[in-house]
């Protein structure tokens, strides 16, 4: 079981999932993956001593085929590879979550009750916001989380696996067909698609822009763009999100000079300012 | 290049902020017994009258002498006003000096930020982009 957070923080049937669920799924994963490399090596093992054995066109032949065979079997492997990478990613990103509201409301807890103590007349108006900026606080990050998870994992997680799949669709073996099966088995060189099947295969490779097209140059300057959109949105979010804190702050001490206008003109930039990094956080999803 | 965090670190991390949390909670417990026995007392200047206040600020007793009722209302009401707010603010003073004496609740660390999510986001993007 995972870090729990206190249903007061947040809603346990909203957010956030089990860390150690994706990190049990990854081990799973490994364990698999690392079972499946014995018996590849076995056969290597004995396609090898098969070659020293035999000699001649046939054995060639079988070398030739076994070695695209290993190739492919590499590609895949790595591709499979990258899941429990992604899983661990996950689990990051959700014990981190975790972590900054668990902290959030640790802080928040302490600085109430402490406010409580204290006989100032705007104490409890102070406590108020506090507890205003801690739920804020708390879906945002799972928002973070949330759109981290789906959106740049999620998208690097496609993209390395759609890279070793697209090399391993071009490297898959092209046996000639033999005369009966022609055109109708698994490996014969050509595959003829319908026209809606195709249409649609080409919507979704155009629409994700990986094996559109394009070449792979303008692919990789695409994709390269889309990081920099998204790193560029991310500091700009991080700077807007710094000022709404800051706006927050000078709305307490305001609030704590009893300058009750003050505090309200702070905290009204706080929330234009809030409005404006989430809509940086939709442009962001976008990308 | 420095491993990432993994979920047992960011666990340990927040029994060790909890655990803070927990001290600060103490000691603010503590504090609030301390401010129930705080009583701030004024008094007009010519001792006529005195107010006694409790640590949040309430007014639990005021004495009149005898020879206040001699002054008109007006007089009264000034004498009244200025004990009651000398008792406020001696009792605000003591129950401040409470408060500005907590360690554990000072030593609390600062909230983490939505960025160290965003961090992790992005350093497990990079591991899988290779």
């Amino acid at each position: 079981m995972g870090m729990m957070l206190p249903s007061w923080v947040i809603d346990p049937g909203y957010w956030p999932p089990d860390e150690q669920d994706y990190l049990a799924n990854a081990n799973t994963l490994r364990t698999v993956l690392e079972g499946i490399q014995g018996p590849v090596a076995e056969s290597n093992a004995t396609m090898e001593q098969a070659q020293q054995n035999y000699q001649g066109e046939a054995s060639t032949a079988l070398a030739g085929t076994w070695e695209q065979v290993s190739q492919t079997g590499a590609l895949a492997t790595t591709a499979m590879n990258l899941i429990p990478v992604s899983l661990d990613g996950v689990a990051g990103v959700i014990s981190g979550s975790k972590l900054v509201i668990g902290s959030v409301a640790a802080a928040t807890t302490v600085l109430i009750a402490a406010h409580l103590l204290n006989p100032h007349p705007l104490s409890r108006a102070y406590v108020e916001l506090r507890i205003r900026a801690m739920h804020r606080i708390v879906q945002q990050v799972a928002r973070e989380a949330k759109d981290g998870s789906e959106g740049a994992i999620g998208r690097a997680l496609k993209r390395r696996v759609a890279e070793y799949l697209r090399e391993l669709r071009e490297n898959l073996p092209h046996l000639d067909p033999r005369p009966q099966f022609a055109g109708s088995v698994p490996g014969s060189r050509r595959r003829i698609e319908t026209a809606s099947e195709r249409d649609s295969h080409m919507t979704m490779m155009a629409g994700r822009g990986w094996f559109g097209k394009t070449s792979g140059n303008e692919e990789r300057a695409a994709e390269r763009e889309i990081e920099t959109q998204y790193l560029n949105t991310n500091y700009e979010l991080q700077e807007v999100e710094e000022l709404a804190r800051d706006e927050d702050d000078l709305a307490a001490d305001a609030a704590q000079g009893i300058s009750g206008e003050a505090a309200q003109r702070h905290w009204q930039q706080a929330d234009a300012l809030r409005e404006r990094a989430e809509s940086l956080r939709n442009r962001r999803g976008h990308n | 290049m420095r491993p990432p965090p993994t979920p047992q670190d960011d666990q340990e991390q927040l029994e060790q902020i909890l655990a803070q949390a927990a001290k600060a909670m103490r000691e603010l417990q503590e504090a609030q017994t301390r401010i129930g026995a705080v009583t701030g007392v004024g008094t007009s200047a010519d001792g006529l009258v005195t107010a006694t206040s409790d640590g949040h600020g309430a007014i639990i007793s005021l004495k009149l002498d005898p020879r206040a009722m001699r002054l008109d209302t007006t007089a009264l009401g000034r004498h009244v006003t200025m004990a009651v707010q000398e008792a406020q603010r001696a009792a605000e003073q003591q129950t401040r000096d409470v408060l500005s004496n907590l360690p554990h609740t000072q030593a609390m660390p600062k909230p983490l930020g939505a960025s160290l999510v965003r961090e992790r986001v992005e350093e497990a993007a990079r591991r899988l982009l290779g």
